[in-house]
């Protein structure tokens, strides 16, 4: 051990994490509504557009809202997180890169 | 995408991925993308949503999960080699040769300030969507010592992670930071404000703003490609965060720290972040100087503001030529010239994705901005976001516009 040395951790101190779970799944979004929430990346609302246009053409029984986030993508739109809890099955966050 | 959403605790939130890029793909590219497989999966893209919004919670996403990520204050002792290796694996130096910080050098270290060790100096974070970490004034001269600082330097490191703002930035743009050092403590440290002060000609100018980059990537919490670091191209800037000290003795104007509430005899440190463009020229012409200068300014990206860098030379030209006799007169200038079409302007995608969304909340100047016609010239930038430093020992009047965003200024002397 003559040889080995001692030296500081360089690293620094990580906050506590409390952890969030999953919001309930249902088992059949027929008839319900799902969320396709553009968050502002880069043209991200394009390819939104092009899920909802794909739950047209494929899954008419889904009710599909589309709607662009408030602020720039690092900022949380809780009057929308709000609205999806009250009336959402589901939610899918565009999130880029 | 997962370490950022265990840190923001839900280890088990449920993803799809489209390929990479979007940005710049017609409608019918995307469409393909939505019809094609998962990027990551390979399984049809929309099944995997499908599924991630109805699958049952599984046992794995329902347990408890086990967080504790607790930093020991040492590593386990081991050779000079294998610990070097550690710390290179780990990704805790920017890979020139560092100085292993043993407890030794780590206490010389913490003699350059009357600050307890235990002291917490502040939180930091790569990015706004990241958890903030913690430090000491013990870790930040660990990071100190690995840089090849002297101790008394030590009360600029301490001031520098006292901002909190990282030079390790974590976005997709590659940002690099820049600092500049006012005040006595230039010369108490022999840094550099005259020829040659931004290249790797001084010591305290360099291991300075290396221990910024070390201290703000390990004391963040890493700055690890693909986790904690996604800069597309990376930045060469990032190696020393451009630390240098302001020419004070040969600039015309009031020190940088003094415009921003410090007394001339105090010392202090200034951040910049989001130094990426730059523009670069020599000198002012007297026929065409004004236009030379506005086109350097639309030379830049319109998201981060114009910082002038002048040599004191070109600092007196702008006296002389426009009669700017404060720096306060040549950044209301430069805002007034700073302009484009509103059209152009609103259609850059650094302007889409940062500036639109506040325009549309209502938030000034931009709301207003967003009412011009698409010909109407609009100013670039807000006039309280420009700004003036000199540095350079005047071989000639070479100077340059750093794009970035003044972050803050921290006193020098709350750290000795």
């Amino acid at each position: 051990m003559g040889s080995h040395l001692k030296v500081h951790n360089p690293m620094g101190y990580p906050p506590q994490i409390d952890q969030k779970h999953l919001a309930p799944r249902v088992s059949d979004l027929a008839g319900k509504t799902v969320y396709l929430v553009d968050c502002r990346f880069d043209d991200g609302d394009i390819l939104v557009e092009q899920m909802a246009n794909w739950f047209r053409d494929n899954r008419p029984d889904i009710n599909i809202e589309v709607r662009r986030k408030s602020g720039v993508y690092t900022e949380r739109d809780e009057n929308l997180y709000e609205e999806i809890q009250q009336k959402g099955a589901g939610a899918v966050m565009a999130v880029g890169h | 995408m997962k370490a950022s959403t265990l840190q923001q605790g839900i280890p088990y939130l449920r993803h799809a991925f489209v390929p990479q890029p979007v940005m710049g793909r017609s409608p019918t590219q995307l469409r393909a993308y939505v019809d094609g497989p998962d990027d990551i999966t390979g399984r049809p893209f929309m099944s995997e949503v499908i599924a991630a919004l109805t699958r049952p919670k599984s046992e794995e996403e329902t347990r408890q999960h086990n967080f504790d990520r607790s930093t020991p204050r040492f590593v386990e002792p081991d050779t000079e080699e294998n610990l070097h290796q550690l710390f290179v694996e780990n990704l805790w130096t920017d890979m020139l040769p560092f100085i292993l910080p043993t407890e030794e050098r780590v206490a010389a270290m913490l003699e350059g300030t009357s600050r307890s060790p235990d002291t917490v100096v502040g939180q930091m974070r790569p990015t706004g969507t990241r958890e903030a970490w913690e430090y000491t004034v013990e870790k930040v001269a660990v990071n100190a010592v690995m840089a090849g600082a002297k101790p008394e330097y030590f009360p600029v490191i301490l001031a520098l992670a006292a901002t909190c703002a990282s030079a390790r930035a974590s976005t997709t743009s590659s940002a690099a930071s820049m600092a500049v050092v006012n005040g006595p403590v230039r010369e108490e440290i022999d840094m550099n404000w005259g020829t040659g002060a931004m290249g790797p000609y001084n010591h305290a100018n360099a291991t300075i703003g290396r221990a910024y980059g070390l201290l703000s990537q390990n004391l963040q919490g890493g700055s690890v490609p693909a986790e904690t670091y996604l800069g597309s191209q990376g930045n060469n800037y990032a190696y020393n965060s451009v630390t240098f000290a302001e020419n004070e003795e040969r600039s015309p104007w009031v020190p940088f720290h003094v415009q921003h509430g410090f007394d001339a005899d105090q010392s202090a440190v200034s951040v910049f972040g989001g130094c990426r463009s730059t523009a670069f020229n020599l000198g002012l012409r007297a026929k065409h100087w004004q236009d030379h200068v506005r086109n350097m300014l639309r030379g830049l990206n319109p998201h981060n503001p114009p910082t002038f860098v002048l040599d004191p030379i070109t600092a007196q030209q702008f006296i002389d030529r426009g009669g700017f006799d404060t720096k306060e007169k040549l950044i209301q200038w430069v805002y007034e010239n700073a302009t484009m079409p509103a059209g152009i302007y609103w259609d850059y995608q650094l302007i889409e994705n940062y500036v639109y969304p506040h325009a549309l909340n209502g938030v000034e100047p931009y709301a207003t901005k967003l009412k011009a016609a698409s010909d109407e010239l609009i100013p670039i930038y807000r006039e309280d976001e420009i700004h003036v430093v000199v540095v350079g020992g005047e071989t000639n009047g070479y100077w340059r516009i750093m794009g970035c965003n003044y972050a803050g200024t921290a006193s020098v002397d709350d750290w000795r």
